[in-house]
């Protein structure tokens, strides 16, 4: 245990000195993302979206582990994900993303889903790109009836107006109301019940005080 | 001819012009009193005119569907006016019209449901309930229903539960509000047909006409109606200004009110309040003459679920299973 709690330390260590490392090389972080290549920053994204989307959390998403958002990283996934190669098997403790409780039943590895040479992207059958912003596409995969009825407009809340033909109504992508990691909902606090009607209430103590007197 | 031929029941002069005994006098004049109190007890109401309460216009109203444009427009300014009097807030009372050619249908997802209540407290807000604080759920127009998994039975369920969290272990929660039926028992049941069902399938009632007398909460088969026990006690800040004539405009006492799809929103386009606040999209609502709408598709597609469908009373409320 303890060997392994140091094997833990060692790589902690190992993977903070390499973030310091890119963070010195990239000049105290990117205050111009994806200047060079076509990739979305996740801010970028959510602004597509409308501000609504999973990933506008504002601060920004704290990813659990190191607090790199103070030192002006913007979560390009790549910025990290470009010297860090994939690791397949979750064989380890995470470095990083120890916020994620990735609980979606047999579906247990990142890249399932991640996509392994580009992280803003998700993967396909084939291996192929799903852009972040088409993340329906790759629930798909697996939520085949989902997707369908969603489509459709039975999946999912409906905002606006039953008038809008369903097709031309704006929808929410899956991951803005689901965890993609841990879908399960947390269980809600019901609001009120109604009272129990006071007179029927009333209504049990004669009986029972009339059942004690047939007792003695 | 003698006398024993004269037909018995023949009186004599004297008999037939005797002067009135004192018993025929009392029983007479006795029925007289009872006459002339029942007649002034029928129009006790107009001794409200002087009180101000109750003008000579609201007492020769007519029925909602035979008032004239200019009549009705009359009416609804005089609520608005008498509403801002009594509660303080001036609403906007409109006279919301079915829109024409669609069919209002309301379809919910059992699967998905929690029980968390927001759809009840919702309904009481929108639709301008008589509250005694911000948890009182009488007046909703929905009831969720806690039911054990696998049973359909509803003596079993249970209105009143209140655990820490929701959904619990073993159960499932059913809302039951009206169904807005094809064959409404309470229209029938109605003898002054205060309530009829409008072009787009919502079931109405003109508050104006209703006498009270509660037949048609008898004939409803899913406790879906209301009666207004008392004057309704509303803060300025609980009261909803957008209202309409037959929808959620402030009831008087004394009359049945029932759930009408929220008509003050969803013929203005809206989707009813109870679907808009529910946290799990349980809720779906359209219109049933788009074949592409979404409860035209789970009609189509999905395991439907009519409650009390032995009835016969056809509602446009369905309820669907579905993951």
């Amino acid at each position: 245990m303890l060997f392994y709690q140091r094997v833990e330390l060692k790589n902690g260590l190992l993977a903070t000195a390499l973030m310091v490392a890119v963070l010195v090389l990239n000049g105290c972080g990117s205050s111009d993302p994806v200047a060079d290549d076509e990739v979305l920053t996740a801010a970028q994204i959510a602004e597509q979206w409308g501000g609504t989307a999973h990933l506008a959390n504002d601060p920004v998403r704290p990813t659990g582990g190191l607090a790199l958002h103070r030192l002006g990283w913007t979560y390009d996934c790549m910025e990290c994900h470009r010297l860090l190669t994939a690791r397949w098997h979750h064989d380890r403790p995470l470095v990083e993303h120890r916020d994620l409780v990735l609980e979606h039943g047999a579906n247990r590895f990142c890249l399932n889903c991640h996509h392994p040479t580009n992280r803003n992207a998700f993967v396909d059958y084939d291996g192929a790109e799903i852009a972040e912003q088409d993340v329906v596409l790759l629930c798909a995969k697996c939520h085949g009836p989902t997707y369908r009825d969603w489509t459709r407009g039975i999946h999912g809340r409906q905002t606006g107006s039953w008038q809008t033909p369903v097709a031309d109504r704006p929808r929410l992508r899956c991951i803005q109301c689901h965890d993609p990691h841990r879908p399960t909902y947390p269980l809600l606090t019901p609001e009120s019940a109604p009272t129990y009607p006071v007179r029927a209430a009333g209504g049990h103590a004669p009986v029972a005080a009339h059942a004690a007197e047939q007792e003695h | 001819m003698d006398s024993s031929q004269k037909p018995p029941e023949s009186r004599t002069v004297q008999e037939a012009a005797r002067a009135m005994d004192r018993r025929t006098f009392l029983k007479n004049t006795g029925l007289g009193a009872v006459g002339f109190l029942g007649f002034a007890a029928a129009l006790s109401p107009l001794l409200e005119l002087e009180k101000g309460d109750l003008s000579l216009d609201d007492f020769l109203q007519k029925h909602y569907r035979e008032l004239s444009g200019d009549e009705l427009e009359k009416i609804l300014r005089e609520l608005e006016r008498r509403t801002a009097r009594d509660f303080g807030v001036e609403p906007t009372i409109s006279d919301a019209r079915p829109v024409p050619g669609a069919e209002f249908v309301y379809a919910l997802n059992l699967s998905r449901c929690v029980g968390c209540r927001r759809c009840a407290h919702a309904c009481v807000k929108e639709n301008n309930q008589s509250r005694t604080s911000d948890q009182d759920l009488e007046g909703s127009f929905i009831r969720v229903l806690e039911l054990e998994n696998g049973s359909m039975n509803l003596e079993n369920s249970e209105h009143y539960y209140d655990p820490e969290l929701v959904p619990q272990e073993g159960k499932y929660y059913m809302p039951v509000q009206c169904h807005q039926c094809r064959n409404a028992p309470c229209v029938k049941a109605c003898p002054v047909q205060a309530t009829w069902t409008q072009d787009d399938g919502i079931t109405v009632v003109d508050y104006n006409w209703c006498i009270g007398c509660r037949y048609c909460m008898a004939a409803c088969p899913y406790y879906a109606r209301r009666f207004n026990f008392s004057k309704p006690k509303l803060e300025p800040q609980q009261i909803n200004p957008n209202q309409a004539y037959l929808g959620n405009r402030i009831r008087p006492k004394g009359v049945v009110e029932k759930c009408t799809y929220c008509l003050q929103r969803t013929r203005e386009g809206e989707y009813p309040a109870c679907m808009e606040v529910c946290p799990t999209g349980a809720r779906v609502f359209g219109n049933i003459t788009d074949p592409d709408s979404e409860v035209a598709q789970i009609i189509k597609d999905k395991r439907i679920y009519v409650l009390k469908e032995e009835v016969g009373t056809q509602p446009r409320f369905y309820y669907f299973f579905d993951k």
